[in-house]
């Protein structure tokens, strides 16, 4: 960095506050039709675990065992993890009472990028099924850890809650069942197929603990299939529920799965009063007078907006984004030439499917049903859009007239650059809780920044914010995101006003190895760093059900500026291979050792597929995605400024 | 002298009363820099200005960067337009607005501001009639005729433009006392008298000066005898149809060297 760059950074960053002005955000009916903007099922989020975490302590001999049981399987891989793990002796006695055989294959591997430690991995082709005794040695009385259990017996554990919703004293329940999946983790059948094909559950512990630490059972109810748990949160932050079952096939053998469910409990909110009237000829503003014992400086809103037209009442196009409170109002905007070009007479104006969120992780602050509809009544539409291409902007995010606050991120850390201070920059982002090693600036030849902010568990919302106070010394910049970085931009370009909106021609987001759907590793790696001692924590955001509830608020109109990149590890059959020894028993191949592939598309983006003999960053088997210069070199060409 | 080389809308839109003087010099804006680049606007038009417009067309990726002044022959400064979208709170963002290219009219009778009018799907990005910063009504009062400087500005790196023509319409009135009023308004609120009614305030000429040797004398009055009781005529110097009079008492009252 040049001094100049950085005399003119601190002028910039001192002189004038750092505004941030939400979108307003519209889009067709299109967006509601291919359920793109519509709360995801939430039995669509849960996810599908083909392993187990089981607890370790040692006793006063530095002992510890277990049995375990074995279905019939091609392959049973077995991890102790914990800080000391790399001087833990592991057995494992199958039920024949044999402790080696040529099946068994011992690896040494570095559980970094996670933690500071070795670890040994004991994988077993086609292990005898029945219970095993598994056993460690060499640890200290009292010390703590887990052992990962992964079988390819194709059964996973589904876990999902009933609801989005995670408010302060009201319940939140959990239904959990066996399913049979693929090699991918995807269900192959439904619960109750699984059910009376013979898989069940005959033995489930549940505990839950919010922010106060302190873990509690919960009674678990089981109906057919399904177990069922329900706890009453009491105060608002994270939240994390861990299922353990033992379940059996239909031939007797047993195997275990654990799962954690990870939220995030909000104070809820209520809509004490609706006024809906005229900001100019073409717009209406619908404001919502918000009430509660916590309320929020801003929140994130959706809406559909239907009325009649020749083709009966339909909907005509989805409204939403972040509003700052004026007051204790919310404001949602209606563009009335959207009911125009979406075929809308204007007649019986109605929201539906309102939602009102925390702009960190997309939660609900309103109890289900709490608002079913708005009735607006009818209103006057233009008779034609002279030529939308002009007013297209101003239809998908808004005139830029939205109540703006003053973001408090005061990001300065600019890192090693080849910048174009004051121009039109390629803005390189790491991801989350980055050591700071990301794309180097040196394998792109354009104006580049590099967005360096290292070790930090920021929501997308914080993220964004950190990315638009940083990017404040550039006119207009295209964003390639690594990882979380990649799901900031999208943020960041959907729900504010920033440089992305004045960038160039070209890509305007590029994203490698970003976990648009989430990642299981936003919560299991924070369960281990608990263990360890270290870590970023649960990101909520990261979560599937975190992640797939961002994503619904996410328009098709700036999906399809995102370019998406994937990358996996190369497997040869004669060989146990993956990214990182200890991610490959969380994840569903093909994954990069911290996001599965499948979870890096991005539904409306432009995918550019999945590239061999990379994975997700350095300390891995294979190379760092963001140093694959063939990628890079054409992100660099092909991105926007 | 009236030159109509503006595009047909600006044509279209330009009074017919107004005279239109447009510039010369060099086109490219310096990028960045603290000089601009000035373009010399001569006007021969005599006379005080009373609605002073211009039409500018300027190409630049990012007229945020930009800075207008427009000078008058006697040196008055008006900032036409100054870093439109700069400062602001708002979806611009910090750097101004960042649409491409200028092609409009500046005026006091514009109903938008240059300063607000930003768009990102619309080139050019200022166009139709645009309210200055500073307002033009700055220039009536002035004198018209000489050399009008327009004064371009880059204030920010990295983004260049250049100047496709600078114009100034103009329309003016005559301001014989120099005194920076309108000889019409003069008349109007008594500030000159126009005894003779010919629209010229009478301290600018010399009503009963017949002869019009710079005196009146004798020779003024013998004529006006002469023409005594007929109509009309220059011995009818309060222009009321009929040498009488009256007419005499002009002379009387003015006797003397003008």
């Amino acid at each position: 960095m040049s001094l100049l760059s950085l005399g003119f950074s601190l002028v910039v960053m001192t002189s004038s506050p750092q505004w941030a002005v939400p979108k307003q955000i519209g889009a067709p009916a299109s967006d509601l039709y291919n359920n793109r903007l519509r709360s995801p099922d939430p039995s669509m989020t849960g996810r599908t675990v083909g392993h187990a975490m089981i607890d370790i302590t040692f006793d006063d001999n530095g002992l510890w065992s277990w049995e375990l049981g074995v279905p019939p399987s091609s392959h049973l891989s077995l991890l102790p993890v914990g800080p000391d793990c790399d001087t833990w002796q592991l057995a494992a006695i199958d039920p024949a009472g044999h402790h080696d055989g040529d099946n068994r294959f011992w690896t040494e591997g570095d559980l970094e990028p996670f933690f500071p430690t070795l670890a040994h991995r004991l994988d077993i082709a086609n292990p005898l099924p029945g219970r095993w005794t598994i056993t460690l040695q060499g640890g200290q009385p009292g010390e703590t850890g887990m052992l990962i259990v992964r079988d390819r017996s194709g059964v996973g554990l589904q876990c999902h809650p009933t609801s989005h919703v995670a408010l302060i004293g009201r319940p939140i329940t959990l239904r959990a069942a066996l399913v049979s999946i693929d090699q991918s983790g995807y269900p192959l059948q439904d619960a109750l197929s699984a059910f009376a094909d013979g898989l069940d559950i005959i033995d489930a512990r549940m505990t839950w603990q919010d922010d106060r630490k302190t873990p509690e059972s919960i009674e678990l109810i089981q109906n057919g299939p399904w177990l069922e748990s329900s706890f009453t949160p009491v105060v608002s932050g994270p939240v994390t529920a861990r299922l353990e079952i033992e379940g059996v096939d239909a031939d007797g053998f047993s195997f275990v799965r654990t799962t954690h469910w990870h939220g995030s409990v909000q104070h809820e909110i209520a809509v004490t009063n609706i006024e809906i009237h005229e900001i100019d000829e073409e717009r209406i503003a619908i404001d919502l007078e918000l009430t509660g014992d916590v309320m929020p400086d801003r929140v994130l809103l959706g809406a559909e907006a239907w009325c009649k037209g020749p083709d009966g009442h339909q909907p005509r196009c989805w409204i939403g984004g972040i509003s700052v409170l004026e007051g204790a109002m919310a404001r949602l905007v209606l563009d009335k030439r959207w009911l125009t070009l979406e075929g809308g007479s204007g007649e019986a104006l109605e929201l539906r499917e309102i939602r009102i969120a925390n702009p960190n992780g997309a939660r609900p602050l309103l109890p289900t049903n709490a608002i079913r509809s708005i009735p607006v009544g009818t209103v006057t539409v233009p008779d034609t859009v002279p030529d939308p291409t002009i007013v297209l902007s101003e239809l998908l995010h808004g005139k830029g007239d939205q109540k703006a606050f003053i973001n408090r991120r005061r990001h300065q850390d600019s890192g090693t650059r080849q910048d174009q201070y004051g121009g039109h920059n390629l803005m390189l982002s790491h991801g989350y809780c980055s050591d700071g090693d990301s794309f180097p600036p040196s394998d792109f030849t354009g104006n580049v920044a590099e967005y360096v902010n290292i070790e930090q568990n920021f929501s997308h919302d914080e993220f964004a914010l950190d990315i638009l106070s940083f990017g404040q010394q550039y006119k207009s910049y295209g964003i390639v995101g690594h990882s979380q970085g990649g799901n900031a931009a999208l943020h960041l370009y959907t729900f504010y006003w920033s440089g992305l909106d004045w960038a160039g021609p070209g890509r305007l987001l590029q994203a490698m190895g970003t976990p648009f759907t989430g990642t299981p590793l936003a919560g299991d790696i924070s369960v281990l760093g608990e263990i360890f001692g270290i870590g970023c924590g649960v990101n909520d955001d990261l979560t599937y059900q975190g992640a797939s509830n961002w994503l619904s608020f996410i328009p098709t109109s700036t999906r399809s500026r995102t370019w998406t990149w994937s990358s996996t590890f190369e497997d040869n059959w004669w060989s146990y291979d993956y990214c990182n020894i200890l991610s490959d028993l969380l994840l569903w191949d093909p994954e990069d050792g911290v996001v599965e592939n499948s979870e890096a598309d991005l539904d409306g983006g432009n995918n550019m597929g999945t590239t061999i003999g990379w994975c997700h960053i350095q300390y891995m088997t294979e190379p760092a995605e963001y140093w694959d210069t063939n990628r890079t070199s054409e992100m660099d060409a092909e991105g926007a400024r | 002298m009236r030159s109509c080389v503006l595009p047909l809308i600006a044509c279209l839109i330009t009074p017919t009363m107004a005279d239109t003087f447009c510039g010369t010099g060099e086109t490219v804006i310096p990028d960045g820099g603290q000089t601009g680049t000035t373009w010399s606007i001569d006007v021969s038009e005599d006379g005080i200005v009373t609605n002073a417009r211009t039409f500018v067309t300027v190409t630049h990726p990012w007229v945020g960067d930009l800075r207008l002044e427009l000078q008058s022959p006697d040196g008055v400064v008006v900032t036409i337009l100054d870093r439109p979208g700069m400062p602001n709170g708002g979806w611009i963002g910090p750097w101004g607005c960042g649409g491409d290219d200028i092609n409009g009219l500046f005026t006091d009778a514009a109903s938008t501001s240059a300063e607000s009018m930003c768009s990102q799907t619309e080139v050019p990005v200022l166009h139709g009639n645009l309210l200055p910063t500073e307002p033009l009504s700055t220039f009536n009062g002035h004198p018209a005729q000489g050399t009008w400087l327009m004064t371009a500005y880059d204030d920010s790196p990295v983004d260049a433009g250049s100047i496709v023509q600078l114009c100034v319409l103009l329309e003016t009135s005559p301001d014989c006392n120099s005194n920076g009023i309108a000889d019409s308004e003069d008349i109007a609120d008594g500030t000159s008298e126009d005894v003779d009614g010919n629209g010229i305030p009478d301290d600018c000429e010399c009503p009963g000066d017949i002869t019009g040797e710079g005196i009146i004398d004798v020779e003024d009055i013998l004529l006006v005898i002469a023409a005594f009781g007929q109509d009309g005529g220059d011995e009818d110097i309060n222009g009321n149809g009929q040498v009488d009079i009256a007419d005499i008492l002009i002379l009387i009252d003015g006797w003397g060297a003008c």
